[in-house]
């Protein structure tokens, strides 16, 4: 195999996705080529549409490209997701509301047949890790949408994943919230290492969070630039204060704008 | 951590900290309910005396609430209690609605969950099912009666028949509403058919589930009547009412008591089921049994 070089956390070369339909057929991605180290934060940005969730699909063995190969820890995508290598954040919390929150957090580990008392402490310690170790008891909708979203996370890292594939996690959320969660984000990233592929709209997020920006263009959906974000982790509230942090702000901006205007 | 300052602010707000605790508030709540449920009743009969009050209908075509209320206290010919009597047949005729009501709904739940989950067998078997709801029942019932005789088999074959289509439908449609992402989610654990049958597809199918179990109860208690009523059997709420059609020339407050007596047993039928899904949907019950 490939073990001269290091394995990447993940891999897509030359990844297209045709959708046939009646209105004819739409070239969602078309020769996507992206890597991201273990352990990296990879950022997707673009426009509504441009096909970054079909992409996060795609990572997730939930659809099958039409071309081109994906790999997540140098595993095909089923394969990754036979061996519980990724964990996956919905654009909604998709919490199971007759659930509580803390068996919504033990959900996976109960599908994998992990007893009672191992799943609940695993799931107490997530919970823990998100700030919500005092909600366990708590359905869902007695949760702020922020709150859900925390539990979504929970949920993910509850099996213990290499990878975290985030499909537009705080798009629904408000701007306070949304740097609120990613100040959390970036605190529980620095406890676990994970290898992270985050999906949004937010500039400002994008390059708050990330080591990489990968810009999308849409109709296809082709990354057009990658912008490295080398700002020092660990990122706190000040990161955004800096000179560096707005010129990157700028600079993917421009990318997004060029991105659009090829089209 | 680095700077302690850039840690997210995790304190629980206070709104959470006392969400629901319904405690002393339900049982008020129950009592409201019981009361206004009593209410409706006592204008059901006020409206039943202003009707006849005001048609001037004889005693004989509608007797009045008080007297029928009063033949409840009187004795048969076996020299029996009268409600002791329609008891015993309310007893008998809960019995088969019970058994119809649970092949019914093992079968309905067995069928949604097939329908749901093949495309083709739903389209093919769904328009069938239909167009058998709308064979009127009390059409084909002697005719079941003669294949399957007067016992037990027809009346469960009945109320089964009657039963089976609301939890079908309910079912079905419940399961066909689970969101896509909810799939996904599952999926990505890698979980089974039965698995997301289990943890996923019934749980978020179940408050529809128990709309069509409540429409069931009150088929059920329907079909047991109707199985009873071609001549040949011995005992149940369907033989009293035949009898009492008979002899309403002479009795006409016999046949609204039985009456009566049938909507007394569907209607605890129908709460039982409420009951049940008050205490199997917990919170998601959204609140009351009456």
């Amino acid at each position: 195999m490939t073990n001269e070089m290091a394995t990447l956390g993940l891999q897509a070369s030359g990844v297209g996705k045709r959708f046939l339909s009646k209105g004819g057929d739409v070239q969602a991605l078309e020769a996507v080529e992206l890597e991201v180290a273990q352990g990296g934060f990879t950022s997707v940005i673009g426009p509504s549409g441009c096909g970054k969730s079909t992409l996060l699909k795609a990572f997730s063995d939930l659809l099958e490209p039409s071309t081109g190969e994906l790999s997540v820890n140098g595993k095909s995508p089923a394969e990754a997701r036979a061996a519980r290598e990724f964990g996956v954040v919905f654009q909604s919390p998709n919490l199971l509301p007759w659930r509580t929150v803390l068996r919504n957090v033990t959900l996976p580990l109960q599908v994998m047949g992990v007893g009672r008392l191992t799943r609940n402490q695993t799931a107490n310690e997530m919970l823990e890790l998100v700030g919500l170790a005092s909600f366990t008891r708590h359905h869902p909708w007695q949760l702020s949408g922020g709150m859900q979203q925390r539990v979504a996370i929970a949920r993910a890292l509850s099996t213990n994943p290499s990878v975290l594939l985030m499909d537009e996690p705080f798009g629904a959320l408000d701007e306070i919230t949304r740097d609120r969660l990613n100040l959390e984000l970036m605190r529980i990233w620095g406890k676990l290492s994970a290898t992270i592929l985050f999906i949004t709209h937010s500039i400002t997020e994008a390059v708050f969070l990330s080591s990489q920006v990968a810009v999308m263009s849409s109709r296809p959906g082709r990354i057009t630039r990658l912008i490295e974000v080398d700002l020092p982790y660990p990122r706190n509230a000040q990161t955004r204060d800096m000179p560096e942090f707005y010129e990157l702000v700028i600079e993917v901006r421009r990318a997004l704008v060029e991105a659009s205007g090829a089209t | 951590m680095s700077s302690a300052e850039s840690e997210p602010d995790l304190t629980v707000p206070d709104e959470f900290s006392d969400v629901v605790s319904p405690g002393g508030q339900r049982f008020w709540a129950a009592v409201r309910q019981v009361a206004v449920a009593l209410l409706l009743l006592l204008i059901a009969g006020a409206l039943w005396e202003l009707a006849k009050f005001v048609t001037g209908t004889g005693d004989r075509t509608m007797p009045h609430m008080w007297d029928t209320l009063r033949f409840l206290g009187s004795t048969t010919s076996q020299d029996e209690n009268y409600t002791w009597f329609l008891l015993q047949n309310v007893w008998s005729t809960a019995k088969a609605s019970l058994v119809g009501l649970l092949v019914g709904t093992t079968f309905g739940l067995t069928t949604g969950v097939f329908i749901a989950r093949s495309r083709l067998v739903g389209n093919g078997l769904m328009p069938l099912i239909v167009a058998a709801q709308a064979v009127p029942i009390v059409a084909i019932a002697p005719a079941l009666v003669l294949w399957l005789g007067t016992g037990g088999v027809t009346k469960t074959v009945i109320t089964t028949y009657l039963t089976f289509f609301p939890v079908t439908v309910a079912t079905a449609r419940g399961i066909q509403s689970v969101p896509q992402e909810s799939h996904d989610l599952l999926r990505t654990y890698g979980a089974s058919k039965r698995t997301s049958l289990r943890l996923l597809e019934i749980p978020f199918a179940s408050p529809l589930i128990f709309v069509g179990l409540e429409t069931a109860a009150a088929f059920s208690v329907v079909g047991a009547i109707v199985a009873e009523l071609p001549f040949g059997s011995k005992e149940g709420l369907g033989v009293v009412i035949l009898t009492s059609w008979q002899f309403y020339i002479v009795e006409p407050r016999a046949l609204y008591c039985v009456a009566l007596a049938s909507c007394a047993l569907g209607a605890v039928f129908v709460l039982s089921v409420r009951l049940a899904a008050y205490f199997a949907l917990g919170p998601r019950s959204q609140g009351e049994v009456l």
